[in-house]
């Protein structure tokens, strides 16, 4: 069922998104090609430019805006009737929403390197890039082992994923809590939103302080002395995964607990 | 054990009680109507059966199973709004109910879009509201479910559409399915009902078969419900 | 057919009677295959159920029969169908004495009337 729920909902996303990357792919040559005419000072280039610009824009605001309202919009709203009377349990659907919010603003960044890099192909700048990033690769490389390289490389893949994650089941917690408040309903999602984040702020604080005030930090420099650059570096990427894993699972408990239990649709 | 029964059931909103002590038993190849004025409840009983809002106290009960995504599997709901998405046509929404409801039937589908003169590839937003309504209708209605709730199926719809609602809940009838009509429109809808729900300010204060109502009565079930709801 | 059910009677009364007369008046000749209660009751806009009962009780007073695998049939005994024929038109007869008698008549004159208007009819 998970599976059916993720293809409607890749549908529903698509429709909007892909239309949107392909209209970027193709600023995205235009600007390549027509790049030499800004310094020129011709007004085409600037205007595509600015075209190019403004696609990424929307790219950015769509998806942070697509994500929030297929949640609010989907769940909590008229749709809320067809979705929640689906055979589905609700974890399915926070997990469909979660994932597709995920992906989404990964592949964001993926086309974003892909504008960039057809960009330079287009003005022919690419081979001076290729070689920048071929000579960074190499010293990385040679200080990590190439094994290595690869690892981290798709270590940040899933970080980067695990955060997409983390930030919408924030948004998510944020609008269904917003959503008891009957009458404020999108007042109460800002409210929460932001009550979060302070508390997020202040659990950081608390975590500084009895960094600096306990022994901990002491026994943690202590406990990785012997290690090599790499390790206690791959050690604090594991220790902010589990504080990110920590945040997701917190928050997709609020968005659980408030769907099934104190759904009330209008 | 019947198919549909709430076991006195609360339902409060915050202070307000909208559903008080309900108890009540539907049994299958019955079309039962839920009959109240407009805040009456009747929309709360309908969300609770189908796992849309959790009772204040009480249990709600569907072939004895507490709503839940089995449940959920042999419950058809029609909400008295639209709650498809827009963008889809109709065969992407014939696609999606196909897809996560195993009692789907196509073929009723089918041929209930045929007789409406509706293309396969139209998308709901634009379409007549009358039209959006009957797919909504036809959607639901197509499911060989155990339960089927339809809220308002009548209100704001023209006399034909009326007709064509009420032909399609009669030719659908199922002796193992529960239909369930919850309105406040009683004389168009009365002649369809073998039993009769009153629901006022969330009790209920009468369930009785439709023509003994008329027989011991001397009346029809709107004329009752005008006396018994008179303000 | 016309279906037209009046208030404050049950409606599965209301087909009985309409079936009888139907019957009676020949519309449903005798032998003649009933629709499917559905249909019937598609047709009639009521619940199948309420259809499905005033039929049990036709065929309970032998008007109609039900044959396994094909479906309810007119009866074709003459006798039933003129034991109906009979009663219904007792039934209005009397009907008529009792709305004529309101108007102040007595028997005699009703009696007299109804000659002179079939003799005014012919």
């Amino acid at each position: 069922m998970l599976g059916k729920l993720m293809k409607h909902e890749f549908r529903a996303v698509g429709r909007i998104m892909l239309p949107l990357y392909g209209a970027w792919l193709v600023m995205s040559v235009l600007l390549g090609f027509t790049i030499n005419l800004i310094e020129e000072q011709r007004i085409v280039g600037v205007i595509i430019a600015l075209i190019y610009a403004a696609v990424t824009i929307a790219v950015i605001v769509l998806s942070i805006i697509l994500i929030i309202q297929r949640f609010y919009k989907n769940l909590l709203g008229s749709e809320g009737y067809l979705m929640f009377t689906l055979p589905v349990s609700t974890a399915k659907h926070v997990w469909n929403k979660v994932i597709s919010a995920a992906v989404w603003i990964v592949a964001g960044i993926l086309m974003g390197i892909i504008s960039v890099a057809v960009i330079m192909s287009c003005t022919g700048g690419i081979g001076t890039v290729k070689d920048a990033i071929g000579r960074v690769l190499h010293e990385i490389t040679s200080e990590i082992g190439a094994g290595n390289t690869t690892l981290v490389f798709i270590e940040l893949v899933v970080i980067a994923l695990l955060i997409a994650g983390e930030t919408a089941l924030k948004i998510y917690a944020s609008i269904s809590a917003g959503h008891q408040w009957s009458n404020h309903r999108v007042l109460g999602a800002i409210i929460a939103f932001l009550a979060f984040g302070i508390i997020e702020t202040i659990l950081g604080n608390i975590i500084a302080v009895i960094g600096n005030s306990t022994d901990i930090m002491n026994r943690y420099y202590e406990a990785t002395e012997n290690m090599s650059p790499f390790a206690q570096g791959q050690l604090v990427l594991l220790l902010f995964t589990l504080l990110v894993a920590a945040l997701t699972a917190v928050y997709y408990l609020v968005t659980y607990k408030l769907l099934q239990k104190r759904l009330n649709l209008e | 054990m019947s198919v549909l029964e709430f076991r006195a059931v609360d339902k409060n909103y915050g202070r307000k009680k909208a559903l008080d002590n309900v108890d009540l038993k539907l049994e299958a190849g019955q079309i039962t109507g839920l009959l109240g004025p407009n805040g009456s409840g009747k929309t709360t009983m309908i969300k609770l059966a189908n796992g849309l809002l959790q009772p204040t106290s009480g249990q709600i009960l569907i072939d004895g199973m507490e709503p839940c995504p089995e449940t959920k599997a042999k419950v058809a709901y029609l909400p008295d709004r639209e709650f498809l998405p827009g963008y889809m046509s109709v065969e992407r929404l014939i696609e999606f109910y196909s897809d996560f409801f195993g009692d789907f039937n196509h073929k009723k589908a089918e041929k209930m879009l045929e007789g409406l003169n509706i293309s396969k590839s139209e998308i709901l937003r634009k379409m007549s509201k009358g039209n959006r309504e009957k797919i909504q209708l036809i959607l639901v209605m197509s499911r060989d479910a155990r339960v089927y709730f339809l809220d308002e199926p009548i209100a704001g719809v023209d006399p034909a559409a009326r007709d064509y609602i009420l032909r399609t809940i009669i030719s659908n009838y199922c002796e193992n399915s529960l239909v369930v009509i919850s309105t406040h429109l009683i004389a168009d809808v009365e002649s369809v009902l073998d039993d009769v729900v009153f629901l006022k300010e969330g009790k209920i204060t009468l369930h009785k078969e439709a023509d003994r109502i008329r027989e011991e009565e001397g009346k029809n079930v709107d004329e009752l419900f005008r006396e018994v709801f008179k303000c | 057919m016309n279906w037209t059910f009046k208030q404050g009677q049950p409606i599965y009364m209301q087909i009985i009677e309409q079936m009888r007369m139907n019957i009676a008046s020949g519309m449903y000749k005798p032998g003649e295959q009933l629709p499917p209660v559905r249909d019937m009751a598609l047709e009639a806009a009521v619940n199948p159920n309420t259809m499905q009962r005033a039929f049990a009780e036709l065929e309970r007073d032998g008007l109609i029969y039900t044959v396994r695998t094909s479906g309810r049939f007119v009866t074709e005994e003459e006798g039933t169908l003129d034991d109906l024929k009979r009663t219904l038109g007792e039934k209005f007869i009397s009907e008529l004495f009792e709305k004529l008698g309101k108007l102040g008549m007595n028997k005699r004159e009703i009696v007299k009337a109804v000659n002179e208007w079939s003799g005014e009819v012919k």
